[in-house]
């Protein structure tokens, strides 16, 4: 095996992923800009690693106590291999997860094999006879929710549990994850999920590596074979190296900006595997230099590392591009009429700064493989909660409110299906019936009736204290039509409408559709004698609410509106809401705390920001930094009784 | 069994005391456990609830769906024409030895699982009114939770039923957690990868030394439950209670009511014969800081100096 300098970066991939083979409990790999077809090879290459090196054991994978699923056809039996929802299981053992996956593909499946109306474990459930999995998702930023809340709790793991429909599965896991995702959309990835994919690889050069690759080439299996040879060879696994404190120290103190443990224990038992291939007994530190080199770490010099107590070292450098807002953009579904003569929309759009030499604006050089170290990424970030099917077929989720018979057999409910062909065993069996057969019909066939979700939300956000001499409903209509047309949930958030110590917080109340008298009621309402204006506080509610409707909008065109209106003068900090307390002094706190909410907003997914704000005397540019803030469009309405014009601030 | 031994698991004292407190008082409620990614949040509950009762946890997982929540039958029963019934994990958790139920990633499960729970913790019960079952079975379970706030807070009714709740912080977070830094994550590098590499080995002086450790903590936590109910809890002290419940604006009585049973647990497990102000100071923040104030969002106020002021009002100077 060479150095690392002398490898190809694809020999250098493979090498590293030898050493995840032996180490399995590193967790997650991500590669950054890979092809597809490749991922797939060196998939199956890391599957016969893992089938030779840890072949299955009866007690491997068992937990004591763990129930026992019964009655579950084990991937073993025939039938139970397949490739159901577009879902890959192959020989190897190599199981590919994408967008289409939906959570009961992942735990357990229900469907007829040749031995019957069976149950099968589903796709992350591991046999413990079975040598271990390779997880393979191609593009983690589109994959579904489900796939990323599995690798969320399942991927370095030391127990994984499925309770579904009727069974219990608990298992220790012992598959290893492989995901791809393109360098432009790794920032979208949240933090949470990528610390689970400690280890990255650049692939970006692999192409180049195998001497380019024609997707559309028929290429056969030896071709293929060459193009990515089996894994190097690596450590078995047996008594591991023990850690010598230098090198200890080394994954400690010459890490710059380790966010936490996960990323030190990858290093160190990468170093592990380096020094056990080289038949050491101990790790030392040229062994945690050359895992370094290959995960691309830059260890500090030994001289200069050992940092202070309590003063974090900065994150590597990343060049990041403008942000440019897209609340428009994201996820709008439908097009909007023109606006009202009366109004205008002002995109906001920050000048990008150009760099001050040009000539070194390079950044494929400067983007980091752990882009989320980076505090100023600002993208678009997926979040963990659940979405639903992105087909058009009708929505399978929610909660289920009743029965009815079957209309295809891709939901079926079990129980209720057993006991409706329970009903007809004597009549069925005759004679015959007894206990240990059930003969079912097709016409037993039950799913569950589902409540029914609204696709779409409004998350109206009413600052009632910069109410005066202009009416914000013409402003507003187009959203409530919208509402109105679509059938949206409508919650409505109030600020400014109270006296007292109620005034530091805002209210919020929901409503089935924007028909509801009280969301009538909220938009004629007068502003509070006081000046509070809690808006931090609002828009932390409205992150809420939005948060909250993302989890329920269950089909993939599901979109939530945001609309808030303002005139950006919050002047309560949000610990003082939380707190209910009056703030002393009264500063522009509440104003930075409410652009730092705001924020928070710009980074979902399938929600569209519009801030409709009055002409502002004393703070004009507060309504387009909030809208800056959220990545929203802004609405400058004119005061004054009978204004017909507004423009842009 | 892999799960790192309770003994090795480097900081996180909130979430220690948290889960020592709630072990020898049930009545504390739940314990809820709040921090960044990567911070042993979940080894942490797991190895507790290993040490404690040799088993793990009962687990409610993400995309658990409502029968195994609330109970139903055992299918391949059913598939034979037999009906025989299966628990929900609301009821195996109230039988099982820990008698805890533990939620991972607690602040993306579905909302219908929410209800679901907090009825039962509310009620005591589990109404099963489904499938052809119709029955109300008692349960009582500690409800511990793990979330990372990066992914949403938590709805108040839910966060309201959690006793205590403990920062969890990063080890690396220097300029966080000045107290921890360094010498921490070289501790659990140490702690965890030697652990890999002596696990089967029936003689290594580490892992054997790890679960004596482990024994010795057990027995001392059994003691403090035993002596519980004689630890005495004064008027003085349940008045200190409700003033700090009242000066942290705790909407109703449970956080009054929490932080005196809390300080009564940290009394029994240090073997006091009854509750100091001390002990109540001890646990305030555990049992306080997410009942202060609008809890609308499940979005936390830091905890600030501000805070332990009006603590020292209300009790008095900590004996050094």
């Amino acid at each position: 095996m060479g150095t690392p300098e002398e490898e190809r970066p694809l020999q250098r991939a493979l090498r590293l992923i030898a050493y995840v083979a032996a180490e399995p409990r590193v967790g997650g790999v991500l590669l950054l800009d890979v092809d597809g077809l490749l991922l797939d090879m060196v998939a199956e290459r890391l599957a016969a690693r893992l089938a030779e090196s840890l072949p299955g054991r009866e007690d491997q994978g068992n937990i004591p106590g763990a129930p026992a699923p019964s009655g579950i056809a084990t991937q073993g039996d025939p039938g139970a291999d397949d490739a159901v929802g577009g879902h890959r299981r192959t020989g190897t053992g190599v199981v590919t997860l994408g967008a289409w996956t939906r959570e009961e593909h992942l735990w357990l499946r229900m469907g007829i094999t040749p031995k019957g109306f069976r149950q099968r474990p589903g796709l992350l459930v591991e046999d413990p006879a079975e040598p271990p999995s390779v997880i393979v998702v191609p593009d983690l930023a589109h994959a579904s929710a489900a796939v990323l809340r599995a690798a969320v709790t399942m991927v370095g793991a030391t127990v994984a549990s499925a309770e579904t429909a009727g069974q219990s599965q608990r298992w220790r896991p012992r598959a290893v994850w492989l995901a791809g995702v393109r360098k432009a959309d790794a920032s979208t990835l949240s933090p949470h999920l990528t610390d689970r994919f400690p280890i990255r690889i650049d692939a970006s050069d692999w192409r180049r590596d195998v001497g380019g690759l024609d997707p559309f080439e028929d290429l056969s299996d030896a071709e293929l074979g060459r193009l990515v040879p089996p894994l190097p060879v690596a450590p078995q696994p047996g008594r591991l190296p023990s850690m010598s404190d230098a090198a200890v120290l080394d994954v400690v103190h010459r890490v710059p900006g380790s966010p936490g443990p996960r990323r030190d224990l990858a290093l160190a038992r990468i170093a592990r595997a380096v020094a056990a291939e080289a038949g050491a007994s101990e790790v030392a530190s040229a062994h945690v230099e050359e895992a370094a080199g290959l995960l691309d770490i830059t260890l500090a010099p030994r001289a200069a590392a050992k940092r202070p107590k309590g003063r974090r070292a900065r994150p590597p450098e990343v060049v990041v591009q403008p942000v440019v807002p897209g609340g428009a953009e994201r996820g709008a579904t439908a097009p909007e009429p023109a606006p009202p003569a009366d109004l205008i929309d002002v995109h906001v759009q920050q000048p990008a700064e150009l760099p001050a030499t040009p000539g070194r604006f390079d950044v494929t050089a400067a983007v980091s493989l752990y882009i989320e170290d980076d505090p100023e990424i600002l993208a678009p970030r997926r979040t963990l909660v659940p979405e639903g099917p992105c087909s058009a077929r009708r929505d399978r989720r929610g909660r289920a409110v009743g029965v009815e018979p079957c209309r295809d057999i891709h939901d079926i409910a079990v129980v209720p299906t057993l006991l409706e062909a329970a009903k007809f065993q004597r009549v069925r069996q005759g004679p015959k019936a007894g206990p240990g057969r059930l003969v079912l019909s097709p016409a037993d066939l039950r799913q569950y009736r589902k409540r029914g979700r609204a696709s779409a939300a409004l998350v109206l956000v009413l600052d009632h204290s910069c109410r005066g001499d202009w009416d914000w409903l013409p402003a507003l209509r187009r959203h409530l039509r919208w509402a109105h047309e679509v059938g949206a949930e409508v919650v409505v958030v109030e600020l400014g409408h109270r006296a007292g110590l109620a005034a530091l917080g805002a209210e919020r109340f929901r409503a089935d559709s924007i028909a509801d008298p009280h969301v009538g009621y909220a938009l004629d309402r007068r502003p509070a004698s006081g000046t509070a204006t809690p808006l931090a506080h609002a828009l932390d509610v409205a992150v809420h609410e939005t948060r909250r409707f993302l989890r329920h909008l269950r089909t993939g065109s599901g979109h939530v509106r945001l609309v808030v209106v303002t005139d950006g003068r919050g002047n309560v900090p949000l610990g003082a809401s939380l707190r209910r307390r009056f703030p002393d002094p009264i500063g522009r706190e509440g104003v930075e705390d409410a652009l730092v909410t705001a924020a928070v907003l710009r980074s979902f997914k399938h929600v569209s920001g519009v801030v409709v704000a009055p002409e502002v005397v004393g703070c004009p540019t507060l309504p387009g930094e909030l809208a800056d803030a959220m990545g929203a469009r802004l609405t400058v309405v004119r005061r004054g009784p009978g204004a017909t014009t507004g423009r842009a601030s | 069994m892999s799960v790192l031994p309770y003994s090795l698991i480097v900081g996180q004292r909130e979430l220690d005391t948290a889960l020592r407190v709630a072990y020898v008082n049930r009545a504390v409620g739940g314990v809820l456990a709040v921090g960044p990614r990567g911070t042993a949040k979940t080894t942490m509950v797991r190895a507790f609830t290993d040490m404690v009762t040799d088993t793990l946890p009962v687990e409610l997982p993400l995309g658990a769906t409502e029968d195994r929540v609330i109970g139903g039958w055992q299918i391949d029963q059913l598939m034979k024409g037999k009906t025989e019934e299966k628990d929900g994990l609301l009821v195996e958790a109230s039988n099982s030895p820990s008698g805890l139920l533990y939620v991972d990633e607690v602040n993306l499960l579905d909302d219908h699982l929410v209800n679901i729970m907090l009825d039962a913790v509310a009620t005591g019960h589990v109404e099963i009114q489904r499938e052809a079952r119709s029955e109300r079975v008692a349960v009582k379970f500690t409800l511990v939770g793990t979330m990372n706030p990066d992914e949403g807070g938590l709805r108040p009714q839910l966060l309201d039923r959690f006793g205590l709740v403990a920062g969890v912080r990063s080890t690396a977070s220097g300029e966080a957690t000045p107290d921890a830094g360094m010498d921490e994550r070289v501790e659990v590098l140490r702690n965890v990868l030697r652990y890999e590499a002596e696990l089967d080995d029936p003689h290594s002086a580490f892992v054997n030394d790890a679960r004596a450790r482990n024994a010795l903590v057990k027995r001392s936590l059994d003691a403090a439950r035993d002596l519980l109910a004689e630890v005495r809890l004064d008027d003085d002290i349940l008045e200190m209670c409700a003033q700090l419940a009242q000066v942290f604006n705790a909407e109703g009585h449970r956080g009054a009511l929490v932080l005196a049973r809390a300080a009564r647990a940290v009394a029994a497990i240090e073997a006091e014969p009854q509750v100091v102000p001390g002990h109540v100071r001890d646990i305030a923040k555990l049992a306080l800081a997410h009942r202060r104030g609008l809890a609308e969002t499940g979005s936390m106020p830091d905890w600030t100096e501000e805070d332990e002021k009006k603590i020292d009002a209300v009790l008095p100077p900590p004996e050094d």
